[in-house]
């Protein structure tokens, strides 16, 4: 079951992604995003992270909407004719991926790997205990972020 | 649990909770029309069935029967999504809301910010609804309907988030077990006016009907949708009706606690009648203007909300374990 529902919050998530960087009306490149945000609160709940899921629903889908706002007042009507694909954009955006990539899979190589699906439940209470003792430094300083 | 058993509880809990919209929706709509109709000294529905109550089933069935018809300039993939993006929430909201002592499809631990959290994926759907319809009514409906619920969510946090603190819990069962001698509605009655106005505001019904006003929208996000696509949206509205008023009934009136009855028939009983008093409003009150709809909310209801719950903090530091 649980493997189910991290490959569907994957495939969610990636699908949107995908969405979110190709499409060329940028209406349907945030709603890319909020798919993939919602791919990615999926991945919360095998790991029985059930708090951050929806508290990701609650704050992340709520800004999406606000951000779709922004993209109606500044974005032409999508009946008009849209821009062509640009090859240097292409070529950018390609190379900005490298940069983020080639750090992130020498980072998730680098850990031995273990199955956090079989790991012991945290409750809410002790993630909300952890979060305002343990943690507090770095919950608030990552919305400076 | 073998898979063929998953499969099964998971086919069974869709049956319930899609019967369950459907015959709570067609009940809705009756109890509107009739509530409307006492209100203005009218009749209602009669010809159907007895009291006209199967009026609502001929009406749902004319709808199914009617053409979808997609205007040609719209953004196809989205209107069609729109809808079902829209409709979404309904059957998930209902999933989470336990009945009775162990009633219901499941008691989430995160309930109540579960059930906060899950509603707010209806306002991505009226956006599509709104953009996707290509019709200046129908995007300044969807504009209103984001600024209203945004800004009305950060009120109804706070008051739920009183709530929270005095029950220890996020689990409804639990916030329903620590009312079962005092019911919150008299230790939070603020918090209790804040969460039901907001509620209001959140399901975009009158006084707070701006997105689909009809005498200035057409009928805002959903004017340009025909049939069973209507019905959806119409279906999401009228259960997110009945959801406000089981949160109210769980949060605020005690859930199912009562003397004689039967614990289900109390939690209806309560839930109903705050629907009751949600149309009383809206065939009482006129429509808001936006401006006073934004002042309300953000010079009245976020200060009382902000120091409701410091009060809250204050009096009951030191109940929670």
């Amino acid at each position: 079951m649980s493997e189910f529902l991290f490959i569907a919050g994957a495939a969610l998530a990636i699908v949107g992604g995908l969405l979110a960087v190709v499409a060329r009306n940028l209406f349907h490149a945030s709603l890319g995003l909020a798919m993939t945000l919602t791919g990615t609160a999926g991945l919360f709940i095998p790991l029985a992270g059930e708090l951050i899921a929806v508290v990701q629903i609650l704050v992340y889908l709520g800004a999406t909407a606000i951000s779709i706002i922004f993209i109606l007042m500044l974005s032409p009507p999508f009946y008009l004719k849209r821009p062509n694909r640009n090859a240097m954009k292409v070529v950018g955006a390609i190379g900005v991926v490298l940069i983020f990539a080639v750090p992130l899979m020498r980072a998730v190589m680098s850990v031995s790997a273990s199955d956090p699906l079989n790991h012991v439940a945290p409750t809410v209470n002790q993630i909300g205990r952890a979060l305002l003792t343990e943690f507090v430094f770095p919950l608030k300083l990552f919305p400076f972020s | 649990m073998s898979i063929f058993d998953i499969l099964l509880r998971i086919v069974l809990a869709f049956t319930a909770v899609i019967t369950f919209v459907t015959l709570n929706a067609l009940f809705l709509v009756w109890l509107e029309r009739k509530v409307s109709a006492v209100i203005q000294n009218r009749m209602g529905p009669t010809e159907v069935g007895p009291f006209g109550l199967l009026q609502t089933f001929a009406d749902a069935l004319k709808l199914l029967g009617k053409e979808m018809i997609t205007p040609k300039s719209v953004d196809q993939y989205v209107f069609l999504l729109a809808p079902i993006i829209a409709f979404l929430p309904a059957p998930l909201l209902i999933a989470a809301i336990p009945i009775a002592e162990g009633v219901g499809v499941s008691d989430l631990n995160v309930g109540a910010l579960y059930l906060l959290a899950i509603s707010n994926i209806a306002l991505l759907g009226i956006l599509m609804a709104g953009w996707s319809s290509n019709n200046k009514y129908s995007l300044l409906g969807a504009l209103r309907a984001v600024a209203q619920n945004i800004s009305y969510e950060i009120p109804m946090l706070l008051a739920v988030l009183a709530v929270v603190l005095m029950a220890g819990s996020l689990k409804l069962s639990e916030i329903v077990k620590a009312q079962e001698t005092i019911p919150y509605i008299l230790l939070q009655p603020v918090a209790f006016l804040i969460y039901f106005i907001c509620s209001i505001a959140e399901s975009n019904r009158t006084p707070f009907d701006l997105p689909e006003a009809e005498s200035e929208l057409v009928a805002g996000y959903h004017t340009e949708f025909t049939g069973m696509r209507f019905a959806l949206f119409f279906l999401a509205e009228y259960t997110q009706v009945f959801v406000l008023a089981a949160i109210v009934t769980l949060f605020f009136l005690g859930g199912w606690n009562g003397p004689l009855l039967h614990p289900i028939v109390w939690f209806m009983l309560k839930t109903y009648l705050v629907v009751f008093v949600v149309m009383w409003l809206r065939w009482t009150y006129p429509r808001l203007r936006s401006d006073q709809l934004m002042n309300f909310n953000w010079r009245v209801l976020l200060p009382l909300a902000i120091v409701n719950l410091l009060v809250s903090t204050v009096l009951f530091r030191g109940t929670v374990g």
